[in-house]
């Protein structure tokens, strides 16, 4: 995959209270991504964008759009990319 | 991350450390709101004359009915011409407009001051990705690394002579010749408001200081200088599109490491 794919997948890191939490809880990062996206193409554009290795993602289709909370290896993984994408 | 610092002859004279600016992660929606957001700040208010068609005598008759007429409002008076007609109102020729610009309607859209500061950090940091660089269409054949990084001597230039000689050693000029022959005559409004051609954008140049430079850019297609301290997301990415070809002088990547934003605080911390 090439950056170009991955950026038409991954949208935007979604942040409210209760994904924020998500991060020292979970080791999660929620991302509003394309609706058409599947979980491995997710989990591959997260690794092009970012140089981040997810560990699994889930997803769920909201009328915000279609939401992937990712997993990460550690919560320190997930926390330093959260603060280098300027979520915390 | 170390990077190789060029000479205006194109050989290597020595090596810099990027600061941290350069590791921001890639935001390309933060970057596409920050262009959004920005380049409203350049428009200025639309408005009509408030009472442009309605400066007439026109009144329906009342009651409306029995002239086996439509019951629009008329001009009054006698004599032909516009007496008899339709006016005043938005319906009929020469009436005012339904709904028209207004000039109290506010276009100017607020950007939040540290999404401002996160959207040019992350294009600062894209500009070192070859992957956008060539993204956006550049050309960018036998440039081996990314940002290209200038010695202080381009600052001092001011010939365009001498500049175009420098971007022959640097192999950046292919990327002028790009937008050879791209002049076409436009259609349109555009052409009756003077804007008749348009050329796209080639080579950034940040540096610290930009007296001498900006002369010599001139007469070069789609070259812009930019300093340091008003650098900003319009620079980097014309048409909201990431990410353009930037060439940095050494001292300006000194100052970009001068940069203060509560993010890169914390990237700090967590380093």
């Amino acid at each position: 995959m090439n950056i170009e794919e991955a950026i038409h997948i991954i949208l935007k890191p979604y942040v409210t209270e209760k994904t924020f939490s998500l991060v020292e809880n979970e080791k999660r990062i929620c991302f509003l991504v394309k609706e058409e996206s599947s979980k491995p193409k997710i989990m591959e554009a997260v690794k092009v964008l970012y140089n981040e290795t997810p560990v699994g993602v889930n997803v769920c289709r909201t009328v915000y759009g279609k939401k992937a909370f990712v997993k990460f290896e550690s919560v320190e993984k997930a926390r330093d990319l959260a603060t280098k994408i300027g979520m915390l | 991350m170390k990077v190789p610092v060029l000479s205006t002859s194109g050989s290597q004279e020595g090596e810099v450390e990027l600061p941290i600016v350069f590791s921001t992660p890639f935001r390309n929606d933060l970057i596409h709101k920050a262009y959004i957001h920005l380049e409203s700040h350049k428009f200025q208010r639309q408005g009509r004359y408030p009472n442009a068609g309605m400066d007439v005598v026109a009144e329906s008759n009342s009651p409306p009915t029995g002239h086996g007429q439509a019951r629009v409002a008329r001009m009054s008076g006698g004599g032909g011409g516009r007496q008899g007609q339709g006016g005043g109102v938005a319906m009929v020729r020469k009436g005012r407009q339904a709904h028209p610009p207004l000039a109290e309607k506010i276009i100017y859209k607020m950007l939040n001051k540290k999404e401002n500061k996160l959207a040019l950090c992350s294009a600062i940091a894209a500009t070192a990705s070859s992957a956008l660089v060539n993204l956006r269409g550049h050309k960018v054949d036998k440039i081996d690394s990314f940002p290209m990084v200038v010695s202080d001597q381009i600052e001092s230039v001011s010939k365009s002579k001498e500049l175009s000689k420098i971007f022959d050693a640097l192999h950046l000029s292919q990327d002028i010749k790009r937008l050879e022959n791209r002049q076409k005559r436009r259609s349109g409004k555009s052409l009756l408001r003077g804007r008749k051609t348009k050329v796209g954008k080639s080579i950034l140049l940040v540096v610290n200081d930009s007296k001498n430079l900006s002369k010599a850019c001139g007469s070069l297609t789609g070259v812009d200088v930019v300093s340091v301290k008003n650098l900003s997301v319009l620079d980097l990415a014309p048409g909201a599109k990431p990410i353009r070809l930037t060439v940095f002088s050494k001292s300006a990547i000194g100052e970009l490491g001068k940069m203060k934003s509560t993010h890169l605080e914390l990237m700090v911390i967590t380093r």
